[in-house]
């Protein structure tokens, strides 16, 4: 369900350099929902490692990584790794410091590997658990270069996330914002919107173009608006005026995603 | 003076959303006056957030914005708190305000801009015209252009002073767009760059530049320990590792061409003789065993440099290295741990 964090201040008009009461402080459409729970649920960190300390080759970060970056390294040699393609599922080449490729650039695969696994701690390497190391010792792999996923992307990653996790798509469709967010914010169920639209609706009024100092730089676009886009949270249609009274207490959560969705159109006004 | 932290990631988090968090700044009654106000990033998912911060944004004293403890990153992309570009738009800004004070936002530290795919003008922009001197440490940008637009990295028009920061990837392919990895927009402003790496500028675009370091040629320029790799394009216009000097302060710095200015500097070093690897999509810019930019450096504990992107104490050698990263012999990387792990992520998660 898509919709919008509404800034809630109080009624007297401050600068505009202060967001101001109704300001779209940000927006939620399909994609940006569905990525934040996928990001979440397919987290390398959350399937431990195996015997040689690294990813576990087996599970969903793995497959998920096949479908959401655009290259794979697979240690083929002490020195040498071969990159795929993951694009066009081709491989680019073999290669490494002592083996050059010449559309490649150089990589030290032993020292890669072993200094990829650890982090220094005051002045010691300790073994580093946020590494990103796949697989069995002397065959690792590893993956670069992620690529958000679309929309068309999130419906082939889906289906395998429900049957490995048994988290549902369809449970998946509110923003997972905190509990904070939602008492320190008004959070409104809207119309789905494009990811233009999504950028317009939380985006800050600029000034007209300034001359830059440097010579030969763009031009200076000020920000003259925080937001350039809000909502009169007072004149929204379908809420009492016991719970408009409730919108401003910051212990009360107001998200309003039980409701049936606003019209952009009709609630969103540009100031 | 208080501190308020303030937790950032999904829904167990005081806040799931940068762009809320940073809001939440704004109201009269929260924070309270004078506080100092820590926003700790955790890598619980993926940010998609565009995030603009305001010096005056309300009662606050400070704002510093980092990842947590033990879940930054570890100098590499991909293992620590991460912000994916997603609309091609900048991914942090920072705005003027008639406030004088220095250092009052700090950012980085740890945290990681991802801009695969995605071609933003300006990537962090420093949109702050007046002397409040923005501090940005410890950051990772990486992976800006899509080869179709402009294409800026660290970019700010404000007082700056950049540290132990990382940016690489940086390609330009449209209509004479330049491809800068950190880049001046000031002649009269004081922008330090202090042991940051830059690698991979690359303009193909008519006119368009390439440089790894473009800080404006100017008294109030300084550069120091600073590692800039390859620029370089199909364009016809420049395509350096520094752009060329004649006023600004730079000294102990090391490039891969003939531009790194300064007595002490390191010229015609390439750059993968001195980091673990530059392979696209594999980068890992620490440095490596023999590489010149060791002990290469100077003394910046003056200037605010105590330690490197991942918190190693600055000089571990006879000085200062040259990069964003300190080097360690990794000869004791053989020692068998067990189950200790690293104190920068000290839980090891269970299968999810």
């Amino acid at each position: 369900m898509a919709s919008i964090a509404v800034f809630v201040g109080d009624l007297n008009p401050r600068d505009d350099h202060y967001y101001q009461d109704g300001d779209i402080i940000s927006a939620y459409n399909k994609r940006r929902i569905e990525n934040k729970h996928v990001s979440e649920i397919c987290h390398p960190w959350n399937f431990g490692f195996n015997s040689d300390g690294n990813r576990p080759d087996t599970t969903l970060a793995k497959w998920v990584c096949d479908r959401t970056y655009r290259s794979r390294f697979e240690r083929v040699s002490q020195h040498e790794v071969r990159k795929i393609d993951l694009v066009t599922g081709k491989e680019v080449g073999i290669f490494g410091h002592l083996r050059k490729n010449p559309a490649e650039r150089t990589i030290y695969v032993q020292q890669y590997i072993t200094l990829g696994k650890k982090i220094l701690v005051n002045g010691e390497w300790l073994p580093f658990a946020g590494h990103k190391i796949f697989g069995p010792e002397g065959s690792e792999f590893w993956y670069g270069g992620k690529i958000s996923p679309d929309r068309a992307k999130l419906d082939v990653l889906w289906p395998e996330i429900e049957l490995v996790t048994g988290k549902m798509r369809a449970d998946h469709q509110l923003y997972p914002h905190s509990e904070k967010e939602k008492k320190h914010f008004l959070i409104l169920p809207v119309d789905e919107m494009s990811d233009s639209e999504l950028m317009s609706l939380k985006a800050p009024e600029l000034g007209n173009p300034v001359s830059s100092e440097r010579l030969g730089k763009p031009d200076e676009y000020h920000v003259v608006k925080k937001r350039s886009k809000k909502i009169d949270r007072n004149s929204l249609d379908r809420m009492t005026q016991h719970t408009k009274n409730k919108i401003t207490d910051r212990s009360i959560p107001m998200d309003f995603r039980v409701f049936d969705s606003w019209a952009r159109a009709d609630i969103v006004i540009t100031k | 003076m208080a501190t308020e932290i303030e937790t950032v990631g999904t829904s167990s988090r005081d806040y799931a959303d940068q762009e809320l968090a940073e809001a939440d700044l704004n109201n009269t009654t929260y924070p309270s006056a004078g506080t100092d106000v820590v926003h700790d990033l955790y890598n619980d998912s993926d940010f998609d957030d565009n995030v603009s911060y305001d010096f005056s944004a309300t009662n606050v004293d400070s704002v510093t914005v980092k990842a947590a403890d033990g879940e930054g990153h570890n100098g590499t992309a991909g293992t620590g708190v991460r912000n994916a570009g997603t609309n091609n738009s900048t991914i942090v800004n920072f705005e003027a305000s008639a406030v004088n004070a220095d250092d009052r936002i700090t950012y980085g530290n740890g945290i990681e801009i991802d801009q695969t795919g995605q071609g933003a003008s300006f990537v962090l922009n420093g949109d702050h015209n007046n002397n409040n001197r923005l501090v940005i440490v410890g950051l990772i940008i990486h992976s800006n252009g899509n080869n179709s637009s402009n294409c800026r990295g660290f970019s700010s028009r404000g007082v700056v002073r950049y540290k132990n920061c990382l940016g690489y990837d940086f390609l330009s392919g449209g209509s004479s767009a330049p491809a800068i990895i950190f880049e001046s927009r000031s002649s009269s402003r004081v922008e330090e760059f202090f042991n940051c790496t830059a690698d991979n500028a690359t303009a193909n675009s008519g006119s368009g530049d390439a440089y790894c370091f473009e800080h404006g040629d100017h008294a109030n320029k300084r550069l120091s320990n600073c590692l800039a790799g390859i620029a370089d394009g199909s364009s016809s216009g420049d395509h350096e590792a520094f752009e060329a000097n004649t006023s600004s302060d730079i000294d102990y710095c090391l490039s891969d061409d003939a531009t790194a200015d300064g007595g002490n500097s390191l010229v015609n070093k390439p750059i993968e003789n001195q980091v673990i690897s530059v392979t696209v999509d594999s980068e890992d810019y620490r440095l490596k065993t023999g590489a010149d930019a060791i002990d290469a450096g100077e003394d910046l504990s003056g200037s605010g440099v105590s330690d490197d992107a991942v918190g190693t104490s600055r000089p571990q050698g006879s000085a200062y290295d040259i990069g964003f990263f300190e080097f360690i012999s990794a000869a004791s990387v053989l020692r068998d741990h067990g189950v200790e792990w690293g104190a920068r992520r000290g839980v090891l998660r269970g299968v999810g």
